[in-house]
């Protein structure tokens, strides 16, 4: 099998101007967890996740503290900030995304789909040809592939 | 001729890499080592054995055995529950806060490497004023310039000193004596006005002072006995620091004593504490000195000395004002390593001159140390506090560095330059 026989051509995508909130709604629409950037010529910009929207949440320098949050459970004004947040909505798909994505080609094999997939630790792999956007390959995919579609003898 | 050119073309075109950070500054001071040790073998101005000796082990002893001891109290929790501790003192008081941390900031920089001070002490104090809905824009710029200024008060608390007390044989009483005095006073008079300067941001009383009540800084600490054996071998490492005329141990092996005992004591996984150790700055030392040996052998830096000894023999005081504003500008503007160990052999041909070094050496450590809190690419520790405030809401701009950095700066080589007309240097 070939990244082509399992991928899916019909991707939904966002611009990079598109509101957090509009993200949202795809998500909530379509269950998909990751949806990725694209410009008017389908190439590929970029990624946003759920992960990226939770660390809109988070303040930057939180990845410094390391395990330094573990003996911390209230965060005075920070929790106040947190649930108001009053930026939270004008943020845009490009301040959000994870910057470029993995790709593969339509012909690779799916095993390398695969290893890729586990190797950089994503849900979803997309299929680009000159980094124009062609199709998606979730891990639900190659389940289904293995599943469902085989022919055992 | 010939070769004080080429090993003066080498030491420039090295500095002029590393200040336009054209490549990384390891990559630069290897290729200048190696340029430095084969012209002058076939140009006969040095010798492979002659550059191999130019490494100071001392040096690279005395910071390997450092890091390594404060790798292992790193990772105990340690630091975090003394700015924890520390920040339920404050009493919601903004400004009691600022200077708390940044008193403790200070002295904690004297006895661990100024960018270790702020790895572990910035992000938490960022932690602690959002909790607080403060800026820590204030708390965390009077940091950075704090554990610069710190860093003077001791001969381990910023390589500058390290090396000054490797090359002059000046030894840790000694920098107790005279630097560890000027250094609180700097920070007496630099705190005030850091205070004063941020004072907007700073008044009032924070309302969220119960949630840093609630927090229990015991809980930072990640194994109470690992964090008490770390502590011991730092403070045995100090104690024999303290003690050296009783045992005549040389520091690189007082250091490496300390981190042998730390190790022996927590037996972490090495390959973890060596992953720590920060290897680049031992690499670049190390290349330093060979280049540095390289151009001392040509005799370029005794000229250079020869030529303001007589200004020194003309007017001392004036020669040591201008040698410590003349360090402190220039240590704003490059990494202040370099810039000592290029002058460490000019001042050791001063003493051929006749003039006493004595004093010279403490205006050189001065100049460089308060210097480097002029501009934040001045100071290791002023780079990396700026990359941490960056992560912050209100991240340090150049004009908040320019009304504070700059202003600390120039009042505490000023106040040294007091200290020089008085007669104390």
């Amino acid at each position: 099998m070939k990244a082509k026989d399992v991928m899916s051509r019909d991707v939904v995508t966002v611009s990079p101007s598109a509101r957090i909130r509009a993200i949202y709604d795809i998500f909530k629409k379509t269950r998909y967890g990751g949806v990725p950037v694209v410009d008017k010529e389908k190439r590929i910009l970029g990624m946003v996740t759920k992960a990226e929207i939770l660390s809109v949440l988070l303040p930057d320098y939180f990845d410094m503290l390391g395990e330094n949050i573990k003996f911390i459970d209230d965060f005075g004004a920070l929790d106040e900030e947190f649930e108001s947040l009053p930026a939270f909505e004008l943020f845009i798909a490009e301040d959000i995304m994870m910057k470029g994505a993995i790709t593969v080609d339509e012909d690779v094999s799916l095993l390398k789909v695969v290893a890729m997939m586990q190797r950089y630790s994503v849900r979803r792999i997309l299929v680009a040809r000159n980094n124009i956007l062609e199709g998606i390959i979730t891990r639900g995919d190659i389940c289904r592939a293995f599943f469902e579609n085989r022919d055992i003898d | 001729m010939i070769g004080p050119i080429v090993a003066s073309i080498i030491v420039l075109g090295t500095l002029y890499f590393i200040i336009s950070e054209k490549m990384d500054k390891v990559i630069a001071v290897a290729v200048g080592a190696i340029l430095m040790s084969i012209s002058g073998h076939f140009l006969g101005f040095y010798s492979q054995s002659k550059a191999l000796m130019a490494i100071d082990f001392n040096t690279l002893g005395l910071l390997l055995g450092m890091m390594i001891i404060v790798a292992m109290l790193k990772k105990t929790g340690f630091f975090t529950y003394i700015a924890i501790a520390l920040a339920k003192l404050s009493r919601g008081k903004p400004w009691i806060l600022m200077a708390i941390l940044g008193i403790s900031t200070a002295f904690i920089s004297m006895l661990v490497d100024n960018v270790t001070t702020i790895i572990v002490i910035g992000p938490i104090s960022i932690l602690v004023c959002d909790i607080l809905g403060l800026s820590p824009l204030p708390i965390l710029m009077g940091e950075i310039l704090l554990s610069n200024i710190g860093g003077v008060g001791t001969m381990i608390g910023d390589p500058p000193n390290v090396l000054i007390a490797s090359a002059s044989g000046l030894n840790f009483d000694d920098f107790l004596g005279h630097l560890f005095p000027v250094t609180v006073m700097v920070i007496l008079v630099s705190l005030p006005i850091l205070i004063f300067i941020h004072r907007k941001s700073l008044s009032g009383k924070t309302r969220n002072f119960q949630a840093i009540l609630k927090i229990d800084p015991r809980g930072a600490i990640k194994d109470p006995k690992a964090m008490l054996k770390a502590l011991s071998a730092l403070l045995i490492t100090f104690v024999l620091f303290f003690f050296h005329d009783i045992h005549g141990l040389y520091p690189s092996f007082i250091a490496l004593f300390g981190a042998g005992l730390a190790l022996l004591l927590l037996r972490p996984n090495p390959e973890e504490i060596l992953h720590d150790i920060e290897w680049p700055v031992l690499a670049f030392f190390t290349c330093f000195f060979v280049i540095v040996g390289g151009i001392e052998e040509t005799g370029v830096l005794s000229l250079l000395a020869l030529k303001t000894s007589a200004l020194a023999k003309f007017d001392i005081r004036l020669y040591k004002i201008l040698l410590l504003w003349f360090a402190g500008i220039l240590s704003s503007l490059i990494d202040n390593v370099p810039f000592t160990m290029i002058m460490i052999p000019v001042i050791k041909s001063l003493a051929v001159a006749g003039i006493d070094i004595g004093p010279i050496w403490w205006i050189l450590a001065m100049g460089v140390g308060f210097g480097s809190n002029a501009l934040p690419i001045g100071s290791s520790a002023g780079i990396l506090g700026l990359a941490i405030s960056k992560r912050s809401r209100t991240p340090i701009d150049t004009k908040t560095w320019f009304y504070s950095g700059t202003v600390v700066s120039v009042v505490s080589l000023a106040c040294v330059t007091v200290l020089i007309l008085l007669g104390f240097f």
